[in-house]
């Protein structure tokens, strides 16, 4: 059978039936990541393979007893700034180059109890910050099956649309943080990127626990039960309520080709019975809100990273500096250990937080998101989901060294981010030169089901063979 | 020209939890470097508070007690600053939301009483110990302490003498031990204060601020105030400057120093903690918790003069002390005999007390063995002449009142056949009261008793003689 | 930026720069402070009691003392002493 590019639905499927043995699609992986990583370098660690072997075998234990979940001996990737006990987790920071943690992030505690099979840690910009999300690369290059990652203004979504893969940023709070690396903490959170809505759904199911560790962690339903988010998968979209903000659409860091996409994608939409709704973004504020959200955003993530980053002295682990005073010895540290971004955010981050600034940036940002969290009430009140680009032009180079080209990779996911809603990103069209172009689709807080059963209907269609 | 010190408090008393206040490690005072820690409160990347219920119950009782508003909303704040004894570089407090605020309490000095004005009381942790002795180079760090329930207690600048200040902790520390709260262990640091002082000329607006940190005695707050005091009259009646200044107090010289000017002071850049959501606290909750408040010492005061008829002045010193005026009532369950129970601790066991030979706080046996052996010797079970013999067999033996009396032969021998030979014989020789008793005179028992008393005087207990002495007239 | 707030946020930071990358991070940081001036223009007001979900106290954790890691594992990630973690002398204590 060909592994590439396989979904889990059909490895499950293929492992419950024994056409396939745990060890063997291990090995598979194995193989791949041995050929493909020293070029890719899509994963920053590997396991070794008597590791991923003794896992898969209990794996195999757990499928010949019937004991299999949805995750059992599936080959994953982890993004490494999620915790894993007695392997290395840097955050692909120099500060925590030789950090091995203690303990397992809640999310790994889960998957190594369903026998999941781990291969390695994926790349990932400096603590997460940065511009250019890297996880869904080893999905992408085939060298696991889905990836767990982070996301604090949209790096699933965006990464699963670089990849042509689908990702899922949850509700804030659905999936436990404990053990994730905080970049910030009001908005961090973590989530798959697989190769369609379903594996997400399949995957959310098994992750998406709750912990009393993690005091923003709701994990289930308002009714205490755990919630089946595949209940929706090919339930089609027929009554469904679409928001299309076609103003926003117009927005100037939008282009042509984006654009058509996702109007195509909405086209599509209504063809399978669901009711597209214009006018949710009539009113100014609505289309307005992309704009405010980024630099809100910049801010309110900045203001928590400069907190989240200051235990970072390399004096309980991490890059240990020199110096004759504590001040020299912690500066020294930090100076070596975080590079030239993180380094930004945190000088910017206590710009905002000082005494003169606290009321004009950071009181204000969090005015602006509390205001964007009305906006999406109120729109809400008359669609189920929105839809919009997830990154508003394909472009292989842009230019981080000027913050406004934040606009011209984060305007789009940032928003549902800063409500801390669920959004799915998946693939909708390719560009001239064909690359993927990806759409994003927001839904009301907690309801992933939804989200997922909307990007599975237009994969269905769009991509038949999966 | 007149000089008034305005004085304003803040103090910290370590809550009585079992765990920390955002993670599951002991909350005990000691133990070895690091052994009561966890990634947690070591501030490990990942880690995340998991605030303590009862730490906000506690400060709910704190605020109760200290006749305080309890906000209905309240939230955490990260206070951000580098300090190797604060591994996560911030410390999670309440600035804006506390849990209690406007309160007060009610002092009295020989000057009368004062009602001093509480600002806030609010919720934090507390930061590690740093050990500096161990090397000329390095300075270590230990967190057992990391993390532990902190409540910070903000008064209004309402004292203007060191008197006043230190009746006020005092009462205090009294309160939070009564409520359960806080042990009050100033020694073991589980009770600190920070004094902030400035003087002026009556009317005229107040001047240059001090602050003095970490005092952890009543003593040393006494000292420093006075230091400052005396600091500050100098410099202003010679015409020097004064600093907004933080200072520290030294037990050795009676004086401060200086520790840094405000001018360089941290700007905290406080936030909001993200982590951990803001509480609503129902009605109906926090009316229960303050339900659950243990007796203060004023309701006590009231019981033991009013019901049990002990004096005042007994009573104030059974209060001093809840570990005193708790021992006394528990024993009170073995025999309850107040008076009596309160003149033999008072006496006999403060007295060990005061020789330094037992420790109120560590005592070698246990309030029921004090009630029984008041008990034992309340009721001739043993000659009351002896109970300060086997109290103090029993804190160098460390045996319970049973053994040192069967050790000792302290137990009053009841010879059972002598007495009821005596009695026999008084009943021969008294034929006409026994005859009198018999038919319903029941005043003559007296007589028969004296007699059969007199008889047995040192050899059998009044309630043996009795009880023989109806046995056999019934008979 | 002036000098003095570079210097102000430095400090703050526990992040120290040579003059080169001074001037690179001061220019840097003029412009991202720039582009989140933009919020200072929207009128609305923040309202704390709504700024995160909430929880009762029901919610919190129960006050249950768990065991510690041994010193030793939490020790692994640098070099102890006496089971402490080491930092230059301080002077102020």
């Amino acid at each position: 059978m060909e592994l590439m590019n396989q979904t889990v639905k059909n490895l499950r499927q293929s492992l419950d039936r024994r056409e396939i043995s745990a060890r063997e699609l291990a090995l598979e992986y194995l193989d791949l990541i041995g050929e493909l990583n020293p070029a890719l370098q899509a994963l920053a660690g590997v396991y070794d393979e008597g590791e991923v072997l003794a896992c898969a075998e209990n794996a195999q234990k757990l499928i010949d007893k019937g004991n299999a979940s949805a995750l059992t001996g599936i080959p994953a990737a982890i993004s490494d700034n999620i915790l894993t006990s007695g392997r290395a987790t840097s955050c692909a920071s120099k500060m925590l180059e030789n950090f091995i943690p203690p303990f397992d992030a809640d999310v790994i505690e889960t998957l190594k109890e369903t026998e999941c099979v781990i291969l390695g840690k994926t790349v990932m910009d400096e603590f997460g910050i940065g511009h250019s999300p890297k996880s869904g690369a080893a999905v992408g290059a085939g060298l696991a099956v889905f990836a767990l990652g982070t996301d604090t203004g949209g790096a699933l979504g965006q990464s699963a649309a670089f990849n042509g893969l689908t990702g899922l940023r949850p509700t804030y709070g659905r999936v436990s943080r404990f053990g994730l690396a905080s970049f910030a903490s009001s908005l961090d959170q973590i989530g798959p990127i697989a190769q369609t809505a379903e594996d997400c759904a399949m995957i959310l199911n098994v992750i998406s626990n709750p912990d009393k560790r993690d005091a923003v962690c709701f994990g289930r339903n308002n009714r205490g039960q755990a919630e089946d988010f595949t209940a929706k998968i090919g339930a089609g979209v027929k009554g469904l309520k679409i928001a299309v903000p076609e103003q926003f659409l117009n927005h100037q860091t939008i282009s042509e080709q984006t654009k058509n996409a996702v109007l195509d994608a909405a086209k599509e939409f209504e063809n399978q019975g669901a009711v597209l709704i214009n006018s949710a973004f009539e009113r100014a504020s609505k289309t307005e809100m992309f704009d405010y959200a980024v630099p809100a955003y910049y801010i309110i993530s900045s203001a928590e990273a400069s907190s989240n980053l200051s235990r970072y002295d390399g004096v309980n682990y991490g890059l240990r500096g020199v110096g004759e005073t504590y001040y020299e010895q912690i500066a020294d540290s930090r100076g070596r250990g975080f590079g030239d971004e993180v380094k930004r955010r945190i000088l910017f981050g206590n710009f905002v937080l000082s005494d003169n600034n606290y009321n004009n940036y950071f009181k204000k940002a969090l005015a602006l998101r509390q205001k964007i969290k009305a906006e999406y009430d109120e729109i809400f009140k008359t669609v189920d989901i929105i839809l919009t680009p997830t990154l508003p032009k394909i472009s292989e180079t842009f230019d981080y060294s000027d913050p406004a080209s934040m606009y011209h990779t984060d305007i789009c996911t940032i928003p549902p981010a800063l409500a801390g809603l669920p959004s799915a990103s998946t693939t909708c069209g390719y560009t001239t030169c064909g690359l993927p172009i990806g759409m994003t689709l927001t839904g009301k807080k907690s309801d992933e089901q939804t989200v997922l059963q909307v990007a599975d209907c237009f994969e269905r269609i769009f991509n038949p063979d999966l | 020209m007149k000089l008034i010190p305005t004085i304003g408090l803040e103090i910290h008393a370590e809550l009585m939890t079992n765990s920390k206040v955002f993670c599951s490690c002991s909350a005990a005072y000691g133990g070895g470097p690091n052994s009561r820690c966890c990634p947690g409160c070591s501030a490990f990347p990942g880690t995340l508070p998991a605030l303590n219920k009862k730490a906000v119950e506690l400060i709910i009782k704190a605020g109760a007690v200290m006749n305080c508003e309890i906000s209905r909303f309240t939230r955490w704040d990260r206070k951000n600053y580098f300090y190797p004894d604060l591994p996560r570089a911030y410390q999670i407090s309440q600035l804006f939301r506390p849990v209690c605020k406007n309160g007060y309490v009610d002092i009295e000095t020989p000057q009368g009483k004062t009602r001093i004005k509480i600002t806030q009381i609010h919720l934090e942790e507390d930061a590690g110990k740093l050990i500096h002795d161990r090397s000329p180079k390095y300075s270590l760090a230990d967190y057992n302490r990391s993390g532990m329930a902190l409540i910070e207690i903000v008064t209004a600048p309402d004292f203007h003498s060191a008197e006043e200040a230190c009746a006020f902790v005092e009462k205090i520390r009294n309160m939070l031990r009564y409520a359960d709260i806080c042990d009050g262990r100033m020694e073991q640091g589980s009770l600190r204060c920070d004094v902030n002082i400035s003087l002026a000329p009556e009317g005229a607006p107040l001047g240059v601020r001090a602050e003095i940190k970490n005092l952890n005695s009543i003593r040393s707050i006494s000292r420093a105030i006075e230091y400052e005091i005396y600091r500050h009259t100098q410099a202003i009646n010679n015409n020097q400057p004064l600093y907004q200044q933080t200072r520290r107090f030294s037990d050795a010289t009676g004086e401060t120093e200086a520790l840094r000017d405000k001018e360089n002071a941290h700007d905290y850049r406080y936030l909001p903690d993200p982590n951990i959501p803001p509480i609503v606290l129902a009605e109906s909750e926090i009316e229960a918790i303050i339900a659950a408040i243990p007796e203060m010492p004023e309701k006590r005061f009231a019981r033991y003069t009013e019901e049990m008829g002990i004096t005042k002045s007994d009573a104030e010193i059974l209060l001093e002390s809840k570990t005193l005026s708790d021992l006394f009532e528990n024993a009170l369950k073995e025999y309850d005999n107040p008076k009596s129970m309160c003149a033999f601790i008072l006496t006999e066991l403060l007295r060990r007390v005061n020789l330094g030979e037992i420790e109120l706080e560590n005592l070698p046996f246990s309030a029921s063995d004090i009630g029984r052996l008041v008990k034992y010797g309340y009721t001739d079970k043993i000659s009351r002449g002896d109970m300060k013999e086997i109290l103090r067999g029993m804190i160098e033996k460390n045996k319970t009142p049973e053994e040192i009396c069967d050790d000792g032969g302290y137990w009053i021998k009841e010879d059972l056949s002598l007495v009821e030979s005596v009695i026999d014989e008084v009943i021969k020789n008294n034929p006409n009261p026994v005859a009198q008793y018999k038919n319903g005179e029941q005043k003559v028992f007296g007589f028969l008793m004296g007699q059969a008393s007199k008889a047995l005087k040192g050899k059998a207990t009044p309630v043996a003689i009795k009880e023989m002495l109806e046995s056999k007239l019934k008979g | 930026m002036d000098d003095q707030t570079f210097k102000a946020l430095c400090d703050a930071s526990y992040l120290s720069f040579n003059a080169e990358e001074k001037e690179e991070f001061t220019r840097n940081l003029e412009s991202i402070i720039d582009f989140a001036s933009t919020v200072k223009q929207y009128d609305c007001a923040y309202d704390e009691t709504e700024d995160m979900e909430y929880v009762s106290l029901s919610d919190l954790r129960e006050d249950v003392m768990l065991d510690s890691y041994p010193p030793e594992k939490l020790l692994e990630n640098t070099e102890p002493f006496l089971n402490c973690y080491v930092i230059p002398k301080l002077m102020d204590n």
